[in-house]
């Protein structure tokens, strides 16, 4: 019982190492992804469940309409 | 961002094969503090949704950036237009065009200021950093005011401008986005400074450079 009172201030520092390290995480997470997998022609965004094809070839004939997304830029650098 | 609102999000998953493709590589903006402080950040608001039928025939565009209720909107009436045109396609589709065609409503920032605006609320609205939704849930107020215009304009200028190139004849989006970027967005694609140093800085005292 003594010992967890000991390492209660150590226990009480680890949420905010983490916290600390958000940032880095954000910028370093993306990274190893992308270095671990190789480029996808079809991707989902976090949390909404849209399926994205690259380019209008991709989604043709498919049956339904396509909403095609132009932009300046990759869609996965500026959006994801 | 404009696909994570849940009911764009739902309407397009449900509705539609969802594709991008990028123009051309994103321009970046920095600056220099001169103490060894930089800002960089993309501008990344030139874009346009076509609606395109299943083989690639565009039945609509919606321009630039939008409210999620706005954009919402234009998908819903893209989509019955697309359901409408399924008989007669290209004649429907000709036909509400041509409609739909009137005079465009003329703001002074994007057409005789174009470049200021350009550049400044741009460059505003990219300064402003980006809150992730988990911290903040809601735009500032600045954001949503030139989201707001940004939509206004959208709708009252760009908009018929589109009815009108959409009225000539059946299009592919590879044979229109030129056009389409240089008439309707204001940014020439053909041009390396996508038309913002002439009309921003005017060339003055170093040209082009």
């Amino acid at each position: 019982m003594r010992r967890f009172w000991l390492a209660l201030p150590v226990l009480a520092l680890v949420p905010a190492l983490f916290a600390q390290d958000q940032p880095k995480k954000a910028v370093e997470s993306p990274l190893k992804r992308a270095v671990a997998e190789p480029a996808s022609e079809k991707f989902e965004l976090p949390g909404n469940g849209i399926a994205w094809k690259k380019g209008l070839d991709a989604a043709l004939d498919q049956g339904r309409p396509i909403l095609l997304f132009q932009l300046l830029g990759n869609f996965d650098d500026v959006y994801c | 961002m404009i696909f994570s609102d849940p009911d764009v999000a739902a309407l397009v998953r449900l509705s539609f094969v969802a594709a991008w493709e990028s123009v051309r590589p994103v321009p970046v903006v920095e600056i220099d503090f001169g103490n060894g402080a930089k800002i960089k950040r993309t501008v990344n608001g030139n874009i346009a949704t076509y609606i395109c039928a299943p083989d690639g025939r565009v039945i609509d565009i919606i321009p630039g950036l939008n409210d999620p209720k706005a954009y919402l909107e234009a998908l819903r009436d893209a989509l019955a237009l697309y359901h409408a045109s399924r008989k007669a396609a290209v004649d429907t589709v000709l036909a509400y065009h041509r409609a739909n065609q009137k005079e465009p409503q003329r703001y002074v920032e994007a057409v005789r200021d174009k470049g200021k605006a350009m550049v400044e609320s741009k460059l505003k609205y990219v300064l402003v950093p980006r809150k992730s939704e988990a911290v903040a849930p809601k735009e500032s107020s600045t954001e949503a005011a030139l989201l707001a215009a940004d939509t206004e304009t959208n709708c009252k200028e760009r908009k018929p401008l589109i009815h009108a190139i959409l009225a000539e004849k059946a299009w592919r989006p590879a044979d229109l986005t030129k056009r389409l970027y240089k008439d309707v967005l204001h940014v020439d694609l053909d041009d390396p400074y996508l038309g913002l140093v002439t009309t921003a800085f005017n060339g003055g005292a170093y040209g082009t450079r």
